[in-house]
């Protein structure tokens, strides 16, 4: 039987103890320093970097579209740059943020790579040198449990004071619950501050649903390792072996298991490099055409059909340039192409982080660090969003200027421009076609996609929740108390 | 020395001891492993990049009329091939681009093409043997060691064992010495095997080694320190883990954003944008606004720089490089402002030594900011003299020919 009263007494009798405890205040007081630290400069930072990104951008598509007139082909070369900002629930976990690049060149003919991620600028700090208040609390709230809760029971039998308790009707069970009741009140306390960031986020733009959903991945991780640390406690006969056993638990689970998972993904499914899909795309591309020279074979089929839509029995005869019609196939074709290895990367990329993500069965840890990217919208599948985003906005781009190519201007004025100066000014298009340069916005994936991707790892911190209080509940009767006889 | 050899033999007995080792072992030898497979995976896709760029450019030079459509299509590759202590440390190179596909066109429109690892591998990082030595093994070490004390203390052999001890000092400081040195051994040998397997340099092979005995060696001292304080066992594993916390993560996170904030860098997106405008911007001005200040800066085209036509090749180069040159101090004060934070770093690394230790290994298997930097200084030079092959060609102070491009410069890694 379950004694509501005698639980929550534990549980409050266990915080008188831990309050009197040097080590378990000095502990939380450093966790709570270190939550906070990082909760703020992670904060200024990702605005910082969001601002400047943005500002970037604006000044981007700005300069593009105030241009003076130019052969439209030109501004294909000229290009544009696209910035890609973080979203809002960046500020609590970066996520690939910080391995990504920030800018790209959009131009004709080529799908270039994202440049800066802004570790290209960072010194080498070691491998923890970016507390992001995800990490924070993936990683050092746990540690600041089983510190504050490895000897909860162990210690109590240890002196022998839980026989005193078991005199006063108090059920192994209830003392395992009470104990467990205050571990869990301690661990919700530390969720405040992450509670202040889920709420912000929220005020900022983010979706309700997926602020709180967020915040609960959290409350439940937490929720397994306040259960498995008290399932440690009933099993040990000693606080020191209790000890002992979590700590190398937190170093599996938390340290190696994640570095075991992405080393194992690159080993298994090595992915192909932008460069050398990049020469696989030229050899690939020989035999489409070079779209800047009309006089390509490749093109005939296209010259023979437009005569013969026109009627006429040259190219000069053409009421449409030639030219920009070739320069606006070309591209479609390529681009079919360039789309066809962007896809096959992408696949290659999630093919990884999946296989990395089949390791969260094993790790709490990671399965929290894949729900928590996946509800921030910070995972490799949002950076592909951005990538498709961006190659939509180039494909749209250079293919109106094509069309101007091919509309505005006459066929032998364009021969014409690299030797005679007059046909040289005339291929030059009047501003106001710089206009179709569409403003860059991309979207966070849509809140159902976040919230149905992130379900799986949820469910997986449930089932460790589930398995861990379990384990600590047949404790209670089969553990140590058992073979105290 | 005949102690220590007793104590080897006493730890050995013990589960959690073996227990520790095996894992020490077992991780040393998967993280030897994947190196050496990440290695060889990168060692593969550079012949095939060699390979392939042959091909494509022998394909394009077939179809080139003249000088400037031959500078303008034919691709190079440049790279920077792993070390042979590479394995150990992987370090930068699954975040900076280590590979480049270069043309004649403006260097600064493609020195920052990033062809790096998966993002979403990058952040959870890999275990490599740096990051086993830097971040695990003292974390095993502690767990090895706090108890030490604690555990005579409570079963009543504590007196006992300091007042019968042989040794001079403490007779817990050379079972603490046993138990490092078993540590060190398990997961060294992986380290040692592999090294003689791809026959790495024997000195470099030996400071790695040196550097993980001295980082072991800081972390048995800071144990000692602490059980000899704190006679409890849990207030010693408190205290050495708030040490490990401070010395892994604290230091490094508080000095990363120290030196980054008094070292600012110039934006790399407005430098890029800066650049564009340069090179553009030739297009819709006179061409003497470009050939006079190029011909400034490189008077021994002076005699070949008039230019006649709407478009003309050498005037399309020369814009290109002017283009580099107008942006040429925001980028080096880029490159010095990277080599000027990891510098820094490395000073404040005195703080922390298993951020030392990490710096130490990548330095040592040439995967540091210092040797990236290096390798884009390497691609500078290769380009510079990719412009210094095509220009007499391109201003006519000599004919164009296929057969001269038989000479045209192909990328060798620079020495290290």
């Amino acid at each position: 039987m379950m004694d509501k009263a005698a639980v929550v007494r534990i549980a409050r009798e266990e915080w008188r103890f831990w309050l009197r405890s040097r080590t378990a205040v000095a502990a939380a007081a450093v966790v709570f320093i270190l939550v906070i630290t990082s909760l703020v400069s992670t904060a200024i930072r990702i605005e910082t970097e969001r601002e400047a990104r943005l500002q970037l951008q604006a000044i981007a598509e700005e300069t593009f579209r105030s241009q003076p007139a130019r052969h439209p082909h030109r501004m294909i070369h000229y290009g544009h740059y696209v910035f890609r900002a973080p979203a809002p629930l960046a500020t609590a976990d970066p996520g690939v943020d910080p391995y990504t690049g920030t800018v790209m060149f959009l131009e004709g003919h080529k799908q270039n790579s994202a440049t800066f991620s802004p570790r290209y600028t960072q010194a080498d700090a070691g491998p923890y040198a970016f507390l992001s208040p995800a990490l924070t609390y993936q990683l050092l709230v746990p540690l600041l449990l089983i510190v504050v809760g490895f000897a909860c029971l162990a210690r109590e039998r240890e002196t022998r004071t839980d026989q005193l308790v078991f005199t006063m009707a108090v059920n192994p069970g209830s003392f395992w619950l009470g104990k467990s009741l205050a571990l869990a009140a301690l661990a919700f306390a530390t969720l405040v501050p992450l509670g202040f960031v889920a709420g912000n986020a929220w005020l900022q733009g983010e979706n309700g649903w997926i602020a709180l959903t967020f915040w609960l991945g959290y409350a439940v991780y937490l929720l397994c390792w306040v259960f498995l640390i008290t399932a440690c406690s009933v099993w040990s006969k000693r606080a020191s072996t209790s000890l002992l056993a979590l700590l190398a638990c937190w170093m599996v689970l938390n340290v190696l298991l994640p570095r075991i998972a992405s080393s194992a993904a690159d080993a298994w499914a090595p992915l192909a490099g932008k460069v050398q899909s990049d020469l696989e795309i030229a050899r690939e591309l020989r035999d489409v055409g070079d779209g800047h020279n009309a006089n390509d074979p490749s093109f005939a089929k296209l010259r023979a059909q437009l005569l013969a839509q026109y009627d006429v029995s040259s190219v000069e005869e053409l009421p449409i340039n030639f030219r920009g019609v070739v320069a606006e196939a070309a591209e479609e074709e390529l681009t079919e192409t360039l789309n066809r290895f962007a896809d096959r990367r992408f696949d290659q990329e999630l093919a990884q982080a999946e296989l990395a993500n089949a390791f969260s069965l094993l790790s709490p840890y990671l399965a929290l660090k894949s729900f928590s990217i996946t509800t921030a919208s910070t995972n490799i599948g949002q950076h592909h969003l951005f990538l498709r985003s961006a190659e939509a906005l180039r494909f749209s781009f250079v293919q109106s200027l094509n069309k101007v190519h091919a509309e505005v201007l006459t066929y032998a004025d364009d021969v014409n421009r690299s030797v005679d100066q007059q046909s040289e000014q005339r291929t030059r298009v009047d501003a106001h076609h710089w206009r179709v340069l569409e403003d860059f916005d991309w979207e966070p994936a849509s809140v159902s996609d976040r919230l149905s991707g992130s379900l799986p790892f949820f469910g997986m911190l449930l089932m460790w929740a589930l398995a861990a209080s379990i384990l600590g509940w047949i404790g209670t009767s089969r553990g140590a108390w058992s073979q105290d006889g | 020395m005949g102690n220590l050899a007793l104590e080897v033999r006493y730890a050995l007995r013990e589960r959690v001891v073996i227990a520790s080792l095996v894992l020490a072992f077992a991780m040393a030898s998967y993280a030897v492993i994947t190196g050496k497979l990440e290695v060889d995976e990168q060692r593969s896709e550079i012949s095939t990049l060699v390979r392939e760029t042959e091909s494509d450019q022998d394909h394009v030079l077939g179809q080139q009329p003249d000088a400037g459509g031959a500078a303008y299509y034919v691709h190079h590759v440049t790279y920077q091939p792993p070390s042979a202590l590479a394995f150990a440390a992987l370090g930068s190179r699954g975040e900076l681009p280590w590979q480049h596909r270069v043309r004649m066109l403006a260097l600064e429109g493609q020195i920052y093409e990033t062809d790096a690892g998966n993002p979403a591998l990058s952040r959870l990082g890999r275990l490599d043997f740096a990051f086993l030595t830097s971040v695990l093994l003292p974390l095993i070490l502690i767990l090895l060691l706090y108890d030490l004390d604690g555990r005579e203390r409570r079963d009543g052999r504590y007196e006992l064992l300091s007042a019968t001890s042989a040794s001079k000092g403490s007779p817990f400081f050379v079972k603490a010495g046993a138990r490092t040195l078993l540590l060190f051994a398990a997961s060294a040998t992986p380290f040692a095997v592999m090294a003689a397997f791809v026959s790495a340099p024997l000195g470099p092979s030996l400071v790695v080694a040196a550097v993980v005995a001295l980082h072991l060696c800081f972390w048995l001292v800071i144990c000692r320190l602490v059980a000899v304080r704190f006679t409890q066992a849990s207030s010693s594993a408190t205290v050495l883990l708030a040490g490990w916390l401070l010395f892994s993560m604290a230091v490094p996170a508080a000095a990363r954003i120290v030196v980054e904030s008094s070292v600012p860098v110039p934006a790399g997106g407005e430098l890029l944008l800066a650049q564009r405008e340069a090179v553009n911007d030739a297009w819709d001005l006179p061409k003497a606004d470009t050939m006079e200040p190029f011909v400034a800066s490189h008077p021994e085209w002076r005699d070949h720089a008039e230019v006649t036509q709407p478009f003309e090749w050498k005037w399309y180069y020369a814009f290109q490089q002017m283009g580099d040159e107008f942006v040429a101090s925001e980028s080096a004060q880029l490159r010095a402002g990277i080599t000027r934070r990891d510098n820094l770093m490395g000073v404040a690394a005195l703080l922390s030594p298993p951020l030392a230790t990490e710096r130490w290994l990548t330095r040592l298997a040439a995967t540091d900011r210092a040797h990236h930097q290096r390798y884009i200084q390497c691609v500078r030079g290769f380009h510079a003299a990719l412009r210094e092959f095509h220009y007499p060609m391109l201003f006519g102070a000599s004919e164009y020919s296929p057969e001269k491009m038989a000479g045209l410069p192909k990328y060798q890694p620079c020495d290290e």
